[in-house]
């Protein structure tokens, strides 16, 4: 309903020029590349009717005449499934999204809003990079978004969905964010473009295999989640929402729901293979444990060793990092271990506890790793866990060996409760190793070694490689029946609800980074 | 801000092509005909579905992004849901690509105890073809998709190099 008088007619006059701007023509550019603009994937994201816009009728730096409203970035706050959210969308029409000074002025303004009132932002990112005509102000348009990162850091959640091209500066926003969705064949990330590298190193490269979504879920590591369109991508987005707390002094959701459905525990006995030596898949264990249908796998396709994601125990949310015997015997390696180490500080930093299934030979031998620091980047997961205060719970379903065993959230590390499963191996290092070197002289001199490599294997796994050794040492708390998994650890989880745990007063810690 | 886009495409992906259209998040139209769906929740993941009048038990069994297994009358179905948009891109992408041979590699070093495939079989995705023994452990080495095996590359006892080429297949069109 229009309002005549005079202020009334000149503000919904603004309105309507504002929604001019929209025309067939803004979205036809965006369709016609098999991309949505930043207007739907904003409406798409955001609850009905709740997106309010700030900001909207700024003008490029020293274009008082320019037509179009904005400077190329949408920002504002809405919910999402109810829940308040911050959020920027990058509008590639306009000079191909660039970051002019306005343009970064409004972003920034949002990162403000959102870490003073507590609330997380959502970047939703598609710009040809800095804007060459401003120069190096919209470098300092860069740096001040950064800080704001930076600031924000472990203090709100900060999601960043790459939806077209990211390069140059605008790539280390993302990466200062916890967590970075990307779109398969739209959506691109590298710090210089293939004609730069063709220029400087004579090297021919493609897109997708500089900074294409499945270079950067496998290889990097450096996408979270890829999905196969925008709408997926959104949707991924949302449902990670509804696991994180709005801030750093507020708890994860707790779904209301009476009756959880549990995954099935009563199968859990039968998953494990009689074989040791047997690979199985760890997330199927995870599916039988936590709440039905609730666990979300985050970084699946890279260091596969590793399994971390957010799932629901009792409706409660809770951070699962579990050893994936499925690939590469579920070793630890660099990746792996860095993957691990940055899920865990993301879960302390917001209040979500730990839940650790463990079944790891050791730490992934061999020159390359050696030479790539496997000490520094293993040292990460070390310092994640015992720096964590959040309730932390470890299983050990199978092999828990040396220095592997110490990482992986161990009693003397700090875990708060640790169970193992009567099929756990808990030692030094695993038989085979172990009788190769304690029984070195006897191997030589035997008759028949093999025949006494078996029974010095079975000696070894009756009185050393077994959870009960350690139970009784007190390192493990309790050993369990699988099946009973899920009660023992929610009732673990509910006994820690009142845990405080505090680190000492200090700048910030020096992490082996 | 007034939503853009009432009517959404969708293509779901499985034996057959199916194209459905969303209107204010009902079904409206399956494969361009007027259709009346309903969806009734029974408990967690079976549905009743009702569509023109006939009556279906369903139970979603697996649901991965947008990769959705349903098991129907004791037949399960796979398909993909995506856009339209993004059907057309990946049919884009593909036709441009042609079959490529795809190539696997020895995740780590170690020794193969067992070939359990020959050159010229079929294979699916997932399927195991050989064991690669390292860290102590029987990897199961996999066929990435579903395909023919076009050469096997190592035997048993042979000693691989991590990245070593282990077997390649000429996947299915």
């Amino acid at each position: 309903m229009n309002d005549n008088r005079i202020p009334f007619k000149r503000f919904h006059a603004r309105k309507e020029a504002l929604e001019s701007q929209y025309d067939e023509n803004y979205f036809a550019k965006q369709h016609a590349k098999g991309k949505l603009t930043a207007r739907e994937r904003i409406d798409f994201l955001m609850d009905e009717g709740s997106f309010r816009e700030v900001d909207a009728f700024v003008k490029p730096l020293g274009k008082e005449d320019e037509k179009k409203y904005g400077d190329g970035v949408i920002v504002g706050y809405g919910t999402v499934n109810g829940r308040k959210v911050f959020v920027f969308a990058q509008d590639f029409t306009f000079m191909g999204g660039s970051l002019g000074t306005v343009h970064a002025r409004k972003i920034q303004k949002v990162q403000e809003m959102s870490l003073k009132m507590g609330h997380p932002i959502i970047g939703l990112i598609d710009s040809g990079g800095a804007r060459i005509q401003e120069g190096v102000a919209s470098l300092a348009g860069y740096a001040g978004i950064f800080m704001q990162n930076v600031k924000s850091s472990g203090v709100i959640p900060q999601i960043s969905v790459i939806l077209g091209p990211a390069a140059g500066g605008a790539v280390y926003s993302p990466a200062l964010t916890d967590f970075r969705f990307m779109t398969r064949d739209t959506s691109y990330m590298f710090v210089t473009g293939p004609e730069v590298v063709k220029e400087v190193l004579n090297e021919d490269v493609t897109f997708e295999d500089l900074g294409g979504a499945e270079v950067h879920a496998t290889e990097s590591g450096v996408a979270d989640m890829i999905f196969s369109d925008e709408e997926h991508t959104l949707m991924g987005v949302k449902k990670l929402l509804s696991y994180l707390p709005s801030n750093n002094v507020e708890h994860p959701p707790v779904k209301k729901k009476e009756d959880v459905e549990p995954g099935k525990p009563e199968k859990l006995s039968l998953l494990l293979p009689d074989d040791p030596n047997k690979p199985y898949d760890v997330v199927e264990v995870i599916q039988l444990i936590v709440d039905k249908g609730s666990f979300f796998e985050i970084g699946e396709n890279h260091a596969q060793n590793i399994v971390i994601g957010l799932a629901r125990l009792n409706n409660q949310v809770v951070g699962v990092v579990a050893n994936q015997p499925k690939v590469m015997a579920g070793c630890l390696d660099i990746n792996a271990s860095k993957k691990a180490a940055r899920f865990v500080r993301f879960c302390d930093s917001f209040n979500i506890p730990v839940l650790v299934l463990e079944d790891v030979p050791g730490f992934m031998p061999g020159k390359s790793q050696e030479q790539n620091a496997i000490i520094m980047h293993g040292a990460k997961l070390l310092y994640a866990f015992a720096e964590a205060t959040v309730p932390k719970v470890t299983v050990i379903l199978r092999k828990a060996f040396g220095g592997a065993y110490i990482v992986m959230n161990s009693k003397n590390m700090g875990g708060d409760f640790n169970f193992a499963w009567p099929t756990a191996e808990v030692a030094v290092m695993g038989p085979e190793g172990a009788v190769k070197i304690l029984n070195r002289k006897e191997l030589l001199n035997a008759k028949d070694p093999e025949e006494l490599k078996r029974k010095l294997i079975a000696d070894y796994k009756e009185n050393v490689a077994n959870p009960y050794v350690a139970d009784e040492k007190g390192y493990i708390d309790e050993v369990i029946d699988p099946s009973e998994t899920r009660e023992v650890i929610i009732n673990a989880f509910a006994l820690l609800e009142n845990k405080v745990e505090q680190n000492p007063a200090r700048k910030h810690g020096n992490i082996p980074l | 801000m007034k939503l853009l886009r009432h009517t959404k495409n969708y293509t779901l992906t499985g034996e057959k092509k199916v194209s459905v259209q969303i209107r204010d998040n009902e079904i409206y139209k399956i494969n361009n005909k007027k259709a009346s769906v309903e969806v009734e929740g029974i408990n967690n993941d079976e549905v009743l579905i009702k569509i023109d009048n006939q009556t279906h038990i369903g139970e979603v069994v697996n649901l991965k992004q947008n990769e959705v297994s349903v098991m129907i009358n004791g037949n399960t179905y796979d398909f993909t849901i995506d856009t339209e948009l993004a059907s057309k891109r990946k049919e884009k992408i593909a036709k441009n690509a042609g079959v490529k041979v795809s190539k696997v590699n020895a995740p780590l070093p170690g020794e193969i105890v067992a070939v359990l495939m020959s050159e010229g079989q079929e294979v699916h995705k997932g399927e195991p073809i050989m064991i690669l023994e390292a860290m102590k452990m029987q990897n199961e080495i996999t066929s990435p998709v579903n395909g023919k095996i076009k050469s096997i590359h190592a035997k048993a006892d042979d000693t691989v190099m991590k990245d070593q080429v282990l077997f390649e297949i000429d996947p299915d069109k």
